[in-house]
C-alpha cells in the first residue's frame, strides 16, 4: 500500500507523518516560550487566531543537541490531526510516496524510548525515515512520556 | 418548578445532537469495526430510548430499542455489522430523526418494518437475549436503591409485572402516602386523542401522578396516583376506560407487600443520568403543560454548531484586536474624516463582537434541572428533609460558563444540606419548622449573573472558624479576635480551609470552597458568603454573563510580554532597586507604611533575577495583595483569553494567552495562582485589609487623591480610575457640557467646581482626567494635579452631610478631602445631562456626514 508522508529533518534525522493525519504547516511564527512547563514543549505559537501548543520533538526523543527553544524565535510548525497539536519541524521537506511493504518496525533500529514514538522505519534511498504515532501527541492530554 | 415543555424540547435537542453523533458513528463503522464507534452508537440508542418513555414517545422508544438490541449484540461482538446492517442502523437513525421533527405524530409513524429487520438481524441471539434479561433481572435486586421496584397487578384472568421506578416506591413509604396503579391497555385508549386522555389523567384524584411505561416492552402504560389515604376504586373505576384495572400498592407501616419484589428492567441506567430529574419533574406534569409543547418552539431556533460559533466568536476577537491597532494608527493620523469612520466601525465592531457572544447564551434551567435530583440524593443520605426552591431559571449564560459553575453549584448544593441545614430534630430545638428551606435564584444585574443560593440553616459557627484560624497559623490570636464575620467567613475560601466537624460522605474533605472560588475567578467572576449564626448561609456567585472582552495591562518582564487582568491591578509604581528590602529571601517594598510583598516575575517565571525591574504592579485578589517586579508597562489592552492545551495542565501560573495585534500570543498571568504559588502568606495582607476595613467598609483598597478647583477630593480605587493626561484646548464645549475625544469616544466631563459650586477657577493648559466607566457608562473627573492613593486618613467623618455624592470627609497630610461616591456622582451626572450628550453625539455625526460628503 501506498502513502503519502510528509517529511522534515530534525538533528541530520528524517522524520515523516502520514499527510493524512496532518492538518497544515506553518512556516516561520513567533513562537512565545511558557515558563515551568514541560521540557519537551517548545511553547505555543499563533496560528490564525488558535493558541497552539508546539512539542519539541528532540527534546522527547532524548536528543543531546536538541534545540533550546528562545521566546520570539521563529519556528516552523506541523499541526496534527485532529486536536491541532503542533510540533517543531527544523527544515520542513517534501511530501514523498512511500511503500508501506518497505517498513520495519520501530524497535529493529531504536532504543525502547524513542520507539514508542514512532510507528515504523522506512528504509529510503535518502536514508531511513522515522515515522511518528501521530496517536500518542494528538490526545487531548500530556504526552506520555517515560 | 420545571418546565415540561423546555424539558421535551431540551429532549429533543439532546436527542438530534445524538443522531448526529450516531450517524457519524455508522459511517465511521463503515471502515471497519471501532469499539469506541460502537460504544457512542449503542449509548445514544439507549439514552434516546430511556428518555424518550419520560414523554411517552412510544415508538420512539421501541425503534431505539430494538437498534441498542442489535447494538448491544455487536458492541460485544456477537454479530458484526455487514453492509446492509450499516443501511438498516443509518434507516433507523433517519426514522428517528423523522419523528424527532414532529414528537406529536411521532407515536402514528410506521416503524415496524424497521423492527422487523432489526429483529432478524439479531436473530438467532434473540432468545439467548431474553435469557439474559430475564437473569439481570434477577441479579440486579441486590443492586438495592439503584434497581426499580417491581408491583405485580393482579385481575381475575391477566398477572402482570410492572416496572415501577423505585423512587416512588420510596417515597410513598418515606411520606406515608398508597400508591394506586391504574393499567391501561392500549386499545382503550387508541381511540381517545391525546388532550382528552391528558384530561382524563388530570380529573383522577390523587395528588401526584405519573404516566409511565409498563415495562420495556409493553405498549400498556400505567398511571401512578399517590395519596395520603387509600382512594376509592369505585369511583376511579367511572372515570376510567372500562378495561383499566386497578392496584394499590399501601406500603405505610406493613411490611412490603408480597407481589412487590425488587427487581430491575433497566439495570444499566446510569445513576447520575440526566434522565433521572427529568423523570421526576414528568411525574408533576399536568396535561395543560403538555399541550403547550404540542405547538412546540423549538422551530424557531436553528441549530448552529458550536464549532461555527466558535469561529465567530474567534473572528470576532481577531476583529477587536486589528480595530484597536486601527483605531490607534487613525488617532495618531490626525485625519478627521478618517477617524469618523473609525468610529463608526469601531461602535460597530464592539456590538458585533458583544452580538456573537450573545449566540452562547443558554437559560440556567440547564443547571437547575440537576438540583432537584442532587437535593434529593443528598438530603436521603442525611436524613434531612429539604424544600427546593429554584427561581431565575430562564436567566441566560454563556454554556461554557454554565459548565464552569455546574461543579461550584452542586458543591455548594452538597455543602448546604450537609453542613448548613439541620436534621429535623435539632431544627425544632432551634425552633424551626422540620423542613429546611434551600433557595437557588439566579437574576442579572449589569451584564453579570448573580447566583444566590441560600438555606435556613444553622449558619456559620463564627467562634469555630476564628479557632481553626488560630490553630492553623493563618491569623495570631490578637488579629482572629479582631475580625469581624465578614472577614471570618471569608477565611472559609482559603485552601485547606474546613470547619466541618465530621467529614461525611458527601462533602467535607477541606477542599471545597477555595475550589469553588477559583473556579469563578477563572472565568472572571466571584463567590462571596455572608452567613448569620442560627439563621443560614447565603453564598453569591457573580459570573460575567459572556466570556466577553478582558480589560488587560500589558507589560514586560525580560524579552516577553505578559498581560494582568486590569481588574486586579491597584496600581503602578516606579522604585529603584535600592526601594527594595529583602527579608530572608523574599523582596519587599514599603508601601505607605505596609510591607508589600513583592515577586520578581523573572525570578518567578525564568529563575533568573530582572535586572532592569523597575516598575511594580501592584495586584490584589480577595486574599491576597503583593506587587510583581517588572521591567516595564506597555499599554493597556482589551484582549480575549484563549486557554492554554491541556498540555499545559501542570503550569497553574497562567490563566491563558491572548492574541495581540500584533499576532504575538502574550501569556495572561492568573495572579491568584500567583500568590499560591509564591506561598504568599495572605495574613500580613488581611492586616492592611482590616485596618483599612476599619475605616470604612467600601473602602478597603483607598482612595486615589486629586485636586481640582483648590480643594482636595478622593475616589474609591475600587471603581478602577484610569488617569490621563490631557489639554485645555481639546475640551470641546456643548451648552454648557464639556466633552473629550478618548479612544474615538465622546466622554462627558465633569467640572467639580461646578457640582460643588467651588467659585470661577483658572484652569491650567495641562490638566489631567480621571476616566470612570460605571454601569458602562463612561464619564471623567477634571483634575489639576493627582497624586497617590491613600488608605488611612489622620481623621474620617462620615455623618456630617457635606454635599451630594460624597461618602466622607477625611484629613490627609493635614489637609481637607472629600471622598467621592462616585457611582452616584456618574449616575446623577447622566441624568442631568443625557439629553445634551445625546444632542452632542447627532451633533458629531452630522458634522461627520458632512465631511464625508465634502471629501467625496
Amino acid at each position: 500500500m501506498k502513502e503519502d508522508v510528509l517529511t522534515w529533518s530534525l538533528s541530520d534525522q528524517l522524520f515523516g507523518v502520514s499527510l493524512e493525519s496532518c492538518k497544515e504547516v506553518h512556516r516561520e511564527v513567533a513562537l512565545t516560550t511558557v515558563p515551568h512547563a514541560q521540557h519537551y514543549l517548545s511553547g505555543i505559537v499563533n496560528i490564525r487566531g488558535d493558541v497552539v501548543t508546539v512539542i519539541n520533538l528532540g527534546k522527547l526523543l532524548g536528543y543531546t543537541d536538541a534545540i533550546d527553544n528562545k521566546h520570539g524565535d521563529t519556528i516552523n510548525v506541523i499541526r496534527l490531526k485532529p486536536t491541532g497539536t503542533g510540533i517543531m519541524a527544523e527544515n520542513v521537506e517534501d511530501i514523498i510516496q512511500l511503500e508501506s511493504e518497505n517498513y520495519e518496525p520501530a524497535r529493529a533500529h531504536l532504543e525502547e524510548a524513542p520507539a514508542k514514538y514512532v510507528r515504523a522505519v522506512a528504509i529510503t534511498d535518502r536514508g531511513p525515515i522515522l515515522l511518528l504515532r501521530t496517536d500518542q501527541f494528538a490526545s487531548s492530554g500530556r504526552v506520555d512520556e517515560q | 418548578m420545571v418546565d415540561y415543555s423546555k424539558l421535551l424540547n431540551n429532549y429533543i435537542s439532546e436527542a438530534s445532537d445524538l443522531l448526529d453523533e450516531a450517524e457519524e458513528a455508522v459511517l465511521a463503522l463503515e471502515n471497519g469495526f471501532e469499539a469506541s464507534k460502537v460504544d457512542r452508537l449503542f449509548r445514544a440508542m439507549h439514552t434516546i430510548k430511556g428518555n424518550a418513555g419520560l414523554f411517552d414517545l412510544v415508538r420512539i422508544r421501541e425503534l431505539a430499542h430494538a437498534a441498542e438490541t442489535v447494538l448491544g449484540y455487536v458492541r460485544n461482538q456477537t454479530i458484526t455489522l455487514e453492509m446492509d446492517g450499516i443501511d438498516l442502523i443509518l434507516m433507523v437513525v433517519d426514522r428517528l430523526r423523522q419523528m424527532m421533527s414532529d414528537t406529536e405524530k411521532s407515536n402514528e409513524v410506521e416503524i415496524e418494518d424497521l423492527i422487523e429487520k432489526l429483529n432478524a438481524l439479531a436473530g438467532e441471539t434473540i432468545e439467548k437475549s431474553e435469557d439474559s434479561e430475564n437473569g439481570s433481572a434477577g441479579t440486579v435486586s441486590e443492586h438495592g436503591p439503584e434497581g426499580e421496584g417491581t408491583a405485580a397487578v393482579t385481575s381475575s384472568t391477566i398477572r402482570l409485572k410492572i416496572s415501577l421506578p423505585s423512587k416512588y416506591v420510596k417515597e410513598a413509604e418515606l411520606e406515608g402516602r398508597v400508591l394506586t396503579l391504574i393499567l391501561i391497555e392500549p386499545d382503550s385508549i387508541a381511540h381517545m386523542p391525546l388532550t382528552q386522555f391528558s384530561a382524563m389523567v388530570e380529573g383522577l384524584p390523587g395528588q401526584r401522578k405519573a404516566i409511565l411505561p409498563v415495562s420495556e416492552k409493553s405498549t400498556r402504560i400505567v398511571i401512578v396516583l399517590s395519596a395520603a389515604e387509600p382512594l376509592d376504586t369505585d369511583s376511579l373505576k367511572s372515570q376510567l376506560p372500562a378495561d383499566a384495572m386497578i392496584r394499590v400498592l399501601d406500603k405505610r407501616e406493613k411490611e412490603p407487600q408480597q407481589e412487590a419484589q425488587t427487581g430491575a428492567t433497566q439495570p444499566d441506567q446510569p445513576k447520575e443520568d440526566a434522565a433521572a430529574s427529568p423523570k421526576e419533574a414528568t411525574a408533576k406534569t399536568n396535561g395543560k403543560e403538555k399541550k403547550a409543547v404540542q405547538s412546540g418552539s423549538h422551530e424557531n431556533h436553528l441549530k448552529v454548531s458550536a464549532e461555527l460559533i466558535q469561529s465567530l466568536i474567534n473572528l470576532a476577537s481577531e476583529t477587536v484586536i486589528a480595530r484597536n491597532e486601527l483605531v490607534q494608527k487613525v488617532q495618531e493620523s490626525g485625519d478627521t474624516s478618517l477617524q469618523a469612520s473609525t468610529k463608526k466601525i469601531n461602535q460597530l465592531v464592539s456590538r458585533l463582537q458583544e452580538e456573537i457572544m450573545r449566540t452562547r447564551l443558554q437559560e440556567l434551567d440547564l443547571l437547575f434541572q440537576r438540583v432537584p435530583r442532587l437535593v434529593r440524593d443528598t438530603s436521603h443520605a442525611t436524613g434531612k428533609q429539604i424544600e427546593l426552591v429554584t427561581e431565575g431559571g430562564d436567566v441566560e449564560l454563556d454554556r461554557a460558563l454554565i459548565d464552569a459553575i455546574s461543579d461550584p453549584v452542586t458543591h455548594l448544593v452538597r455543602n448546604a444540606i450537609d453542613h448548613g441545614i439541620e436534621g429535623p430534630e435539632e431544627r425544632k430545638a432551634a425552633g424551626k419548622g422540620p423542613v429546611g428551606r434551600l433557595e437557588l435564584s439566579a437574576g442579572l444585574r449589569s451584564g453579570n449573573v448573580i447566583l444566590n443560593l441560600s438555606d435556613d440553616g444553622r449558619g456559620l459557627n463564627y467562634d469555630r472558624i476564628r479557632e481553626k484560624a488560630i490553630e492553623k497559623g493563618i491569623a495570631s490570636t490578637e488579629h482572629a479576635m479582631e475580625m469581624d464575620h465578614k472577614a471570618l467567613a471569608d477565611l472559609i475560601f482559603l485552601p485547606g480551609f474546613s470547619t466541618s466537624q465530621e467529614v461525611t460522605t458527601t462533602s467535607g474533605r477541606g477542599v471545597g470552597m477555595d475550589v469553588v472560588r477559583s473556579n469563578l475567578k477563572r472565568v472572571g467572576g466571584s463567590a462571596e458568603i455572608v452567613s448569620e449564626t442560627g439563621k443560614g448561609t447565603t453564598v453569591t456567585l457573580v459570573i460575567p454573563q459572556t466570556l466577553s472582552i478582558l480589560n488587560c495591562l500589558l507589560l514586560r518582564s525580560g524579552d516577553a510580554r505578559y498581560g494582568i487582568a486590569q481588574a486586579n491591578l491597584k496600581e503602578v509604581l516606579q522604585v529603584t532597586k535600592e526601594d527594595l528590602d529583602h527579608i530572608r529571601e523574599h523582596l519587599a517594598y514599603e508601601l505607605r507604611g505596609h510591607l508589600l510583598p513583592v515577586v520578581d516575575l523573572q525570578q518567578l517565571l525564568w529563575d533568573k533575577t530582572d535586572d532592569e525591574g523597575q516598575f511594580i504592579a501592584v495586584v490584589a485578589t480577595e486574599t491576597h495583595r503583593f506587587g510583581l517586579l517588572i521591567s516595564e508597562v506597555l499599554n493597556s489592552e482589551e484582549v480575549v483569553i484563549r486557554p492554554l492545551g491541556p498540555e499545559f495542565a501542570d503550569v497553574r501560573l497562567f490563566a491563558g494567552a491572548a492574541i495581540m495585534g500584533d499576532g504575538e500570543a502574550v501569556l495572561i498571568m492568573d495572579v491568584a495562582s500567583v500568590a499560591r504559588h509564591m506561598d504568599l502568606d495572605p495574613a500580613s495582607i488581611a492586616n492592611e485589609e482590616i485596618a483599612a476595613m476599619n475605616l470604612s467598609d467600601n473602602m478597603t483598597d483607598g482612595y486615589l487623591l486629586f485636586d481640582s478647583a483648590g480643594y482636595r477630593f478622593g475616589v474609591p480605587v475600587g471603581s478602577v480610575p484610569r488617569v490621563e493626561k490631557i489639554s485645555r484646548k481639546h475640551i470641546d464645549k456643548f451648552l454648557d457640557l464639556e466633552t473629550i475625544n478618548y479612544r474615538s469616544q465622546i466622554v462627558p466631563l465633569v467640572s467639580l467646581d461646578k457640582i460643588y459650586d467651588l467659585g470661577n477657577h483658572q484652569r491650567a493648559e495641562d490638566l489631567y482626567m480621571i476616566v470612570f466607566q460605571i454601569n458602562g457608562f463612561q464619564v471623567a473627573l477634571l483634575a489639576d494635579d493627582v497624586f497617590n492613593v491613600e488608605d488611612q486618613f489622620q481623621a474620617l467623618d462620615r455623618d456630617t452631610y457635606s454635599g451630594p455624592s460624597v461618602h466622607a470627609q477625611a484629613i490627609s497630610n493635614d489637609v481637607k478631602v472629600l471622598l467621592l461616591d462616585i457611582q452616584d456622582l456618574a449616575m446623577n451626572f447622566k441624568k442631568d445631562h443625557s439629553h445634551k450628550l445625546k444632542q452632542k453625539e447627532e451633533l458629531e455625526r452630522e458634522k461627520e456626514e458632512k465631511q464625508k460628503v465634502e471629501s467625496a
